[in-house]
């Protein structure tokens, strides 16, 4: 890792400096002759310089880039008037600083090995020795920081993070470290000045983690987006994918629901790029192994970086076509021990529920004109509605709104203690993590207990071995028919009764000629919930030789065990009749009885590789050559029992062995590999990368189950050409491009592999087995590739302040494992082949600036944006589903379904229109005649826009000031659509509650031209018959993800409790949230019924506190 | 540097090591739970997996909620006897919106599964020779032989003129497209595989489940009859009414439910069921039917039974019934079926397909009645029908339809003597429609009469709702094929007339 130096601004006086002009090459070779003894003792580095009329401070800043050295002085005495000129051509650095600073009145001293300060040529009266040690946010000393005064002067903190300097008493004293914000304090006569530095997260990623590796940024020629476990972080979630949203640039993060433990979180890199089973999601790397993500407390990763492209992911070859996201779990530091414990309660709200009409009379009066709309007959009489219009007892006529019965604020409370620290080589980590997180829908509940171990420890000066070890438990309980039954079913009750009577029974409707659905709240209140244990480890052993200094040999073996378990207990329960308490028959939750099963996984891997790196003159070179194996088995096994005697035992001896099934089965797969990368750079400034994979698969036949994968890149670091090298605003600019394919394997188990079905027939009494086979296998099948090229452009300026990167991306997947298309005569099950392509083009950025305004105040503002269009190019015959159409040269499963058109107002003007497919009446939807024929019909369908959003983006925005923090997400996804309909969106799904949007239907007397007439959506022709536009809804949205305000402590309160850090903080997620999309959340993951388990807003109280 | 290269060399050894250990075979694995198809096909008993695996199609599902084309009681919801409110089957869809080249499950389901039931009896008849000889051989070929007429059959009757498979579908050649066959060719390979079935199968009653020669005989007189093959028709079912083998079942009732259905000497072909392992796929029968009101019988067609016929009482529920009527219920809301629970006011509830018994089906409840697809009394009045047709109301014809009138249980009286033959042709409409409701017959009726689009265009199934009205059109006859297969087959596929 380089350090760089900080330059330290003093707006003051200016020096007026000679101006250096210096020798021709000939003369500097005779100097180099006479100075070698002594340069022998310093560093051998040699470098290539070419100076004229250059600033000196950016002469320095040039000979920093090209060598290990770095200088600390002030702007006082560098001033912009000493320029230099200089040519030398494999001169050592320290050759070159004499010759620059022998005429210009300035001297320097060597500090360390690498760093210099330089000094001026006059000291100061007053001057005084300070002391102190410099340590991080979490209290962890930092080594070798640099810490320098307004005169030239400057030191570095040792390893306790102690220094010691000897300065001006009024002088200001400026510590820098790479990765943290750069602090300036006055000494003000002080002799003990003791720092705490911030991380500057722009900076921390100075190395990033790739495939196999880390690799120095400005060295990357790839595709690669990073975040810090800090940044992440400062959202509060328990599933850690929930928090990448928006956090990497070409990551879309959709959080399908907010039920705990089952969020849904879907990840896609860079678009939807094939219609497979093999599937969109992304290979998650943790700790250098596949491995979970969720199964991960936040607290406990130190950094995930996001591998976007083929040269960053090829090295993953057969599983990478989907991206990569690779997660470093926390390793403990040297320096003392560190004990940091955190605690947040959260309360928790949907962030918007339905408005419904639950007045009684007012429901009844609707229901019924939607049932005589729909050519159904009316379910109540006048006399019913008259009873619930004119009661006085609102005990036996309510109005009651079933929806606040459903939801309750949660209380989610998350403890994290964590311990860490370092002695004797050796370094460990301990996180334990607890997390309560109730449902805000009744009958929701998760509970997670993690643990992450991570230890490493350098047994002999060459060899460190280490392990990292994540283990979860979490215990979940939910509605077995799950939360968007949950929430219909709700809905489907009208308001006409309680979930329960005074005394106590369960109400199923209140008349029997009622529609409706199951009452959820006796589902919770009976405790028909499935309980599900699932328990997971994930770990690894690793060994790391240093066999030479330039050649390490990193050994890696890992497994991940997971079991679940699951008792899902279905009761007997009897319902009533509300109106005469008779008896209504049972609670619908499916088919009584008990199922137990569990489910096994294990998952063993282990990779062994050789890392080579080198550096010769301007030539560096980096490569790796490695082994990998896999292999994974899981199995399940599940059990069921009838209806039981008794609801209070369950445990399947107590139910009724008569009946009884049972089922199990097992699978397995297996991956070899052999990869290997190598990295070239001349002079760090033309920089190629190259990597390939080599990987069988056990899911492919044994003559094609061999595939290579591979990448080319290659980068230019145009700010070290000489030409930008008097830009002084600019500090890296660099342009890079890359190309390669990947794999993508994951469908079946055993998709080639010709097998018999089990096909057996109840003959004479008794089950006789049968078989037969009923497929077709493809013999040759082979991989489905993705083909990535990828230019990207990254960009720091004005000091490091500004970042930006761009990337324009083209990816192709094509050999798309996909069923057949094989006629239905044929009567077989279509083989698994390789067939179809799908294009996604896009690009995406990202832009950071952060600054300070005086000494307290520091602030950052960073924009992400992404976008991509997704092409189907080949395909076959053309086959449109219900709403959706997969035709080549369009999007992939683009909508496709008829065009609402308004509403008809009048018999004349149906009859002046073209031809319905549905005979309508006033009132309904009007349908496009698209194509002009006269008659609407199959031909009319078309395609609609909005399946993939238009583009995404997010706002981050941060400020710091005097122990204050504050940060802020906006987060926006734009042109999204989604197709909605059932319970909630339409009225009467059985019998559902319509929202209060129907107050302004389409009647006689109000022509709306937005809403058609009410009607009983268990089968409307008019309405139903057919998908269109009127159900495709506008999800964009903008949101206010994530705000976020603490405070530190000033150490001098705390550290009387012995405290080294005390933060307190408020969080409040998807606070705001502007959107056409009508009643609910827009943020989803699928079309389809309209309600699911909403989104949640969320207010986190929480503190920090570390010793 | 020497103590490197002894570092260098102890790596090396280490790694290789490491690459040595893994095993061979790590990329060799094979599904633990499924046979390989390269080991079928070696013994006799192999003979007998795949025959069972013939009938296992019996069990298809696909129409709509998982409902089978077999599950007979949905073919009535396509009909003016009964109104499917739950739209099993798909009956509500097809009556209420229509049948397109693109509707979804029940016009893809029904063709996809006949065709997959034919591939695997194509592939029985291609191996079933390497390992039976003989009589076991014909056997077994004449079962096979049975059920791809069954299922060529099916398709003849919905969509009618459809592609004709019967080679083995492995070694078929499915990149090139082909074209239909006419509804024609397709009754007569019917045909062509009922007579060589005929001609194999043991002379039984029907019993186990395994189609006998009668079984094939009798849907041999359906193909005739659908024909128009009268003479032909009557002769065969002669044939089957002469050979005694079956007599119509004394308790009506007891041919729909499992206890009755074991004891019945009237049921000719039927789909097996047998709890706990092979049951219904949605619920039982006992409580779509009954408890959800999954179907629910028209007026028109209470009003069609004469005056004490007590099939009506056998078959449906009226307001009043309580426990002695069978009525299952106990519960006081529902203690009698006057639209109550998920009950439509003005349709009635079924009564057939009840186990006897049962009190208060729900949730829970478990069936394994067996599916009726032929019975002798069909034979019977398939034999009036055809022989009306063919020579006209003679005393045979007489006969057999007073015999099905006069059965143990039921007792109605004998038909009227002198009676034209297009009022004896009414009588027998007539009596099918009393003696089959809720058995899948009526759709197929219909449609064979020429008297579909006149009787089901623009009914209301229910008086107290006179718009909801069933759609019928005369193309309907021949069912579209699905768009898809249309898709795949271009161009030499062609769609059935006016989709």
């Amino acid at each position: 890792m380089k350090k760089r130096s900080r330059f330290i601004n003093h707006p003051s006086m200016r020096r007026w400096l000679k101006t250096i002009v210096l020798m021709k090459l000939t003369v500097l070779m005779i100097l180099i002759m006479t100075l070698h003894a002594s340069a022998r003792t310093f560093s051998q580095e040699t470098i290539s310089v070419d100076f004229k009329k250059t600033k000196l401070s950016q002469a320095l800043k040039i000979i920093e880039r090209k060598s290990d050295y770095r200088f600390a002085f002030s702007n006082q005495v560098l001033s912009d008037d000493l320029t230099v000129t200089l040519k030398a051509k494999d001169i050592p650095v320290e050759a070159i600083l004499k010759l620059i600073f022998s005429r210009t009145g300035l001297t320097y001293s060597r500090i360390n090995d690498n760093l210099i300060a330089i000094k001026g040529d006059d000291l100061a009266q007053g001057i005084i020795s300070v002391k102190g040690r410099v340590t991080d946010n979490d209290g962890n000393p930092l080594f070798n920081v640099s810490v320098s005064a307004g005169t030239g002067i400057g030191t570095t903190t040792d390893e306790n993070g102690d220094y010691s300097i000897t300065v001006d008493e009024n002088a200001t004293l400026s510590f820098s470290y790479v990765g943290f914000v750069t602090q300036s304090v006055q000494v003000n006569k002080r002799n003990v000045i003791n720092v705490i530095l911030l991380v500057n997260s722009a900076q921390l990623t100075d190395v990033v983690v790739v495939g196999y590796g880390t690799q120095s940024r400005r060295k990357l020629t790839s595709a690669v987006a990073t975040v810090s476990g800090e940044e992440l972080n400062k959202r509060v979630a328990t599933n850690p994918a929930a928090l990448l949203q928006g956090q990497l640039p070409g990551l879309q993060v959709i959080q399908g629901s907010g039920e705990p433990g089952n969020e849904g979180v879907s990840l896609r890199i860079r678009g939807v790029s094939t219609f497979s089973g093999a599937g969109n999601d992304p290979l998650i790397i943790v700790d250098g192994l596949p491995g979970s993500l969720t199964v991960l407390n936040p607290n406990d990763i130190e950094s995930i970086s996001l591998l976007k492209d083929a040269a960053s992911a090829a090295i993953y070859g057969s599983r990478g076509a989907n991206g990569v996201i690779v997660i470093k779990t926390k390793k403990g530091k040297s320096g003392g021990f560190s004990l940091q414990y955190n605690y947040n309660l959260g309360i928790s709200n949907p962030t918007s529920i339905p408005k419904t009409i639950h007045n009684s009379a007012e429901y009844m009066e609707l229901s019924n004109e939607a049932n005589t709309n729909s050519g159904r007959q009316s379910i109540y009489t006048q006399a019913q509605i008259d009873l619930y219009k004119n009661a006085t007892d609102r005990v036996k006529y309510p109005n009651h709104n079933w929806l606040d019965d459903l939801f309750q604020p949660a209380h989610t409370q998350n403890h994290y203690l964590n311990l860490s620290g370092g002695k004797d080589n050796t370094n460990y980590n301990l996180g334990i993590g607890y997390t309560h997180q109730p449902g805000t829908m009744i009958g929701f509940s998760y509970k997670k207990y993690t643990m992450d171990l991570g230890l490493s420890s350098k047994v002999h000066k060459r060899v460190t071995i280490g392990t990292n070890v994540q283990m979860r438990y979490g215990n979940r309980l939910n509605p077995p028919q799950g939360a968007g039954d949950m929430f219909l079913s709700t809905l489907a009750q009208s308001p006409l009764y309680p979930p329960q009577s005074a005394d106590g029974k369960w109400i199923k409707k209140a008349y029997s000629n009622e529609s409706g659905n199951k009452n959820t709240v006796a589902i919770v209140g009976e405790d028909v919930r499935t309980r599900t244990d699932d328990y997971y480890l994930q770990g690894n052993l690793s060994l790391d030789v240093e066999v030479l200094k330039s050649l390490k040999w990193e050994t890696k073996a890992g497994a991940n065990y997971g079991t679940s378990k699951y008792n899902d207990f279905r009761p007997v329960v009897q319902t009533y009749y509300y109106n005469d308490m008779t008896s209504a028959g049972l609670l619908d939750v499916g088919t009584p009885g008990l199922t137990v099963g569990r489910s096994d996984n294990i998952y063993t891997v282990y990779y062994s590789q050789l890392n080579f790196r080198k550096s010769l003159g301007d030539h560096t070179v980096s490569a790796i050559g490695g082994f990998q194996q896999e292999h994974n088995e899981g199995s399940n096994i599940d059990a069921w029992r009838g209806q039981f005697t008794t609801n209070l035992l369950r445990e399947l001896d107590a139910g009724p062995s008569a009946g009884m099934t049972n089922r199990g089965s097992s699978s397995q797969w297996a991956i070899r590999s052999f990869y290997g990368t190598a990295n070239y750079d001349f002079q760090d400034k033309y920089l190629f990368g190259t990597s390939m994979r080599y990987d069988g698969t056990s899911r492919l036949p044994k003559d094609t189950r061999w595939g290579l994968f591979y990448s080319f890149s290659g980068a230019w670091r145009i700010s070290n050409e000489s030409f930008l090298q008097s830009a002084s605003w600019l500090d890296d600019l660099k342009i890079r491009g890359s190309w390669g394919q990947l794999g993508n394997q994951n469908i079946g188990t055993y998709p080639y592999q010709p097998t018999l079905s089990n096909r057996d027939y109840a003959f004479g009494g008794s089950v006789t087995p049968g078989y037969s086979a009923g497929s077709l296998v493809d013999p040759a099948l082979t991989w489905e590739t993705t083909r990535v090229f990828d230019i990207g452009i990254d960009l720091a300026a004005l000091k490091n302040k500004f970042s930006f990167t761009v990337d324009w991306f083209n990816k192709y997947t094509f050999d798309i494992l996909r069923s057949s298309q094989v006629p239905l005569w044929l009567g077989l099950n279509a083989p698994v082949i390789n067939n179809g392509a799908v294009r996604n083009k896009g690009f995406e950025f990202s832009a950071q600036y952060r600054d300070k305004i005086g000494n307290a105040f520091s602030y950052y503002a960073g924009a992400n944006f992404q976008t991509y269009k997704n092409i189907l190019e080949q395909y076959g015959k053309t086959e449109i589903g219900g709403r959706t159409i997969r035709e080549e040269g369009h999007p992939l499963d683009a909508y496709y379904m008829y065009v609402w058109d308004g509403i008809f107002q009048s018999q004349d003007e149906i009859d002046k229109s073209p031809a319905q497919p549905v005979t309508p009446s006033p009132g309904d939807l009007k349908i496009k005649d698209v194509n002009g024929d006269g008659k609407v019909d199959d031909k009319d369908r078309t395609y609609v826009g909005g399946k993939y959003p238009a583009y995404q983006y997010t706002i981050n925005l941060g400020a710091e000031w005097k122990g204050f923090d504050f940060n802020a997400q906006l987060y926006g996804s734009q042109g999204q659509k989604i197709y909605v309909t059932g319970w909630g969106a339409e009225p009467f799904r059985q019998g559902s509650v319509p929202t209060t949007d129907w107050r302004n239907r389409w009647t006689p007397t109000n022509p709306s031209t937005t809403m058609p007439k009410i009607y009983s959506a268990d089968g409307y022709a008019p309405v139903q018959n057919y998908s269109s536009t009127y159900f495709l809804k506008d999800a964009s949205f903008m949101r206010l993800k994530n705000i976020q305000l603490g405070y530190t402590l000033p150490a001098n309160i705390i550290s009387k409790a012995g405290a080294k850090l005390l933060r307190v903080y408020f969080a409040a997620d998807n606070v705001l949230t502007v959107s056409k999309f009508p009643g609910i959340d827009p943020e989803r993951t699928s079309d389809g019924n309209y309600v699911t388990y909403p989104q949640l807003r969320t207010f986190t109280f929480g503190a920090t506190v570390q010793f | 540097m020497k103590k490197y290269q002894r570092n260098i060399f102890f790596t090396g050894i280490a790694t290789l090591m490491l690459f040595a250990s893994c095993t061979k075979g790590l990329l060799d694995v094979s599904p633990p739970d499924r046979l390989s198809t390269t080991i079928f096909w070696k013994s006799e008993a192999d003979a007998d997996l795949a025959l069972t695996g013939l009938y296992n199609f019996l069990y298809a599902g696909g129409g709509n909620w998982a409902n089978s084309q077999y599950e007979v009681m949905g073919w009535d919801t396509y009909t003016d006897d009964v109104f499917g409110k739950h739209n099993y089957g798909g009956g509500y869809d097809a009556t209420s919106s229509g049948i397109t080249p693109n509707t979804g499950a029940y016009v893809r389901s029904y063709y996809e599964n006949n065709f997959k039931a034919i591939a695997a009896i194509n592939s029985f008849l291609a191996n079933v020779d390497k390992v039976l000889t003989g009589d076991k051989l014909a056997k077994y070929k004449g079962e096979a032989y049975f059920l791809r007429a069954f299922n060529y059959f099916w398709l003849a009757q919905l969509y009618g003129n459809v592609p004709i498979v019967k080679d083995d579908p492995f070694k078929a050649d499915f990149k090139t497209p082909m074209a239909k066959s006419a509804r024609a060719d397709v009754l007569a390979f019917v045909n062509q595989d009922l007579d060589a079935a005929i001609a194999a199968l043991p002379d039984d009653a029907y019993g186990s489940g395994h189609a006998v020669k009668t079984t094939a005989q009798g849907y041999k007189v359906r193909a005739l009859l659908f024909e128009k093959k009268y003479p032909e028709a009557a002769a065969l079912a002669k044939q089957i009414i002469d050979g005694n083998q079956y007599s119509l079942n004394p308790d009506y009732a007891a041919n729909f439910y499992k206890a009755g259905q074991n004891v019945s000497q009237e049921i000719m072909f039927s789909v097996k069921f047998q709890l706990p392992n092979i049951e219904h796929a949605d619920a039982a029968l006992n409580v779509t039917m009954q408890t959800w009101g999954g179907y629910q019988g028209t007026q028109n067609l209470i009003d069609e039974y004469e005056t004490g016929d007590p099939r009506k009482s056998m078959t449906w529920f009226f307001p009043g019934d309580g426990p002695d009527k069978g009525w299952p219920f106990s519960n006081p809301a529902v203690a009698t079926p006057g639209g109550g629970q998920d009950w439509i006011v003005g349709f009635y509830l079924p009564k057939k397909w009840l186990t006897a018994g049962l009190k208060n089906p729900d949730y829970g409840v478990k069936g394994d009645n067996d599916f009726v697809l032929l019975r002798y009394a069909d034979i019977k009045l398939m034999y009036a029908e055809a022989q009306n047709e063919a020579v006209g109301p003679d005393a045979s014809v007489y006969t057999q339809i007073n015999e099905v009138r006069d059965r143990p249980g039921v007792n109605m009286p004998a038909l009227p003597a002198g009676l034209t033959k297009e009022q004896m042709r009414a009588a027998i409409r007539h009596e099918r429609r009393v003696e089959f409701p809720l058995e899948g017959l009526r759709y197929f009726d219909l449609r064979r009469w020429g008297i579909a689009t006149q009787t089901l265009s623009g009914f209301a199934p229910n008086p107290l709702a006179p718009n909801i009205q069933i759609k019928y059109e005369n193309k309907y006859e021949f069912w579209p094929i699905p768009q898809t297969e249309i898709d795949r087959n271009q161009p030499v596929l062609e769609q059935n007339p006016d989709y």
